[in-house]
């Protein structure tokens, strides 16, 4: 008889690690936003989303005739606002006529094909929100059928709103731009009397909806209200989308640049419709 | 397909549908934040107390589904709910089937499911530390998914009444 052999415990933690770590290479793969989703995996969320309208039709129906009845309350307020924004809208037609103008003239000078700030548009309405206390992202309801990609910019009405970060052949996944775990920075550009100023923002404060706008040159003074928009520079965002309005300017620690703080546009918490922007490539 | 397949299916699909929807009306921080189908798993427990292979399965199909249609997190959620599953089991040796004790196990999952994403998250370098931001995440969740286990309850109470289901205590 040969003895038995006993168990060296030592293999079972050598174990253990090495499943623990598998597991958690299997989870950072899973939990990556940047991940391409798999054929099945579109094909069953297309599938569930589909369902999911279906159901949120009759609901979305209710919500607009509520929304329909609180907007007839003050229209008397509305159409005086209207009234005196009417009266400058054929001066801005006409100078918006008489820039398209231009620009086309300079383009044709310099053979360029497209700028910065050209793009396409194509325009979506939410169909789920994440709102899982870690994920701030949105499904929308157009996907790579409809030419959307991966890295367009999304916005709406009132501005700049995030990133198609994941597109399935129906659906498209919006990470929002007010979340605060941002992982890429944004270059962005203050409106300082007609003069352009550079930054990057860096991160976004949920409680005051308020982004941090970094790396701005120590030499400018930027007024209070100063309008913030995309460069077009560093990632796919075209020139030109409305981030916010600055409300403070500090310095940084070592007092070599300027931080500003910026009040975004848009009220992330109140999303409905959503465009999606396309920077027009050469070729299109 | 036996009358208590059937509306355990109502049960799953209503509550995965309802937080699809419910999610579209609310604030990202509100203190409304929905997690219905992790409150479905509880309730459907009481109707398969003797047959727990299928309630683990269901809890990992949900959680697949949950994953492919809402976070696109691939199986991050089903082990997470087949987790949560197993947990709920245990709960129900010590606590009988009552409104109080559902709503105490809510309480227990919900801080459970919080605290288990946020270490994932934080492992694999998704999020940094941010332990007010655990808390918040617990107490904005509480509020609407006890009352809607409360209802629920409620209703499978009937339902199992009426229908003549078996529901275990």
């Amino acid at each position: 008889m040969y003895p038995k052999r006993k168990f060296d415990r030592r293999y079972l933690l050598i174990l253990i690690i090495i499943i623990l770590a598998v597991l958690l290479i299997v989870l950072s793969v899973a939990l990556n936003k940047e991940r391409n989703l798999s054929f099945p995996e579109q094909l069953v969320k297309d599938a569930g989303t589909f369902t999911v309208q279906i159901f949120q039709a009759p609901v979305n129906f209710i919500k607009g005739i509520i929304n329909e009845t609180a907007e007839k309350n003050n229209i008397y307020e509305k159409y005086k606002n209207l009234k005196e924004k009417e009266e400058q809208i054929d001066k801005v037609i006409a100078e918006n006529e008489n820039l398209t103008a231009e620009i086309n003239t300079l383009k044709e000078q310099l053979e360029l094909n497209t700028i910065l700030s050209d793009m396409v548009y194509k325009n979506a309405t939410i169909v789920h929100r994440n709102i899982g206390y870690w994920y701030d992202d949105v499904t929308i309801d157009k996907g790579k059928k409809d030419g959307i990609e991966k890295g367009m910019a999304v916005i709406n009405s009132k501005g700049l709103v995030g990133t198609v970060i994941k597109t399935s052949n129906y659906t498209s996944t919006v990470k929002l731009l007010g979340n605060e775990h941002m992982s890429d920075k944004i270059s962005v550009k203050i409106n300082v009397n007609g003069t352009y100023v550079y930054g990057l923002i860096s991160s976004y404060d949920t409680k005051t909806n308020t982004y941090t706008v970094e790396g701005i040159s120590e030499n400018t003074d930027i007024p209070e209200n100063a309008d913030v928009v995309t460069t077009g520079m560093g990632n796919d965002f075209p020139s030109g989308l409305i981030v916010g309005k600055v409300t403070k300017v500090t310095t940084d620690h070592f007092d070599l640049s300027k931080v500003a703080e910026v009040k975004s546009s848009v009220d992330f918490d109140a999303l409905d419709y959503l465009t999606v922007l396309k920077r027009k490539d050469n070729h299109e | 397909m036996n009358k208590k397949n059937i509306a355990l299916l109502i049960l799953l699909a209503f509550s995965f549908i309802l937080e699809g929807i419910f999610s579209n009306f609310i604030s990202i921080h509100s203190i409304l934040s929905p997690l219905f189908v992790l409150m479905s798993l509880i309730i459907i427990y009481p109707f398969l107390l003797n047959n727990k292979e299928s309630y683990y399965k269901i809890c990992f199909i949900v959680g697949l589904l949950y994953d492919l249609i809402y976070t696109d997190t691939l199986i991050v959620h089903a082990f997470l709910f087949l987790i949560i599953g197993f947990k709920i089991t245990k709960i129900n040796l010590i606590l009988a089937n009552n409104h109080i004790n559902v709503m105490v196990m809510a309480l227990i999952i919900i801080i459970l499911y919080r605290l288990i994403l946020y270490c994932l998250l934080l492992l694999t370098g998704n999020i940094s530390f941010d332990i007010f931001g655990l808390f918040q995440s617990i107490y904005l969740s509480l509020v609407v998914n006890i009352i809607y286990i409360v209802v629920m309850n409620m209703i499978t109470d009937e339902i199992s009444y009426r229908f003549k289901i078996y529901k275990g205590n």
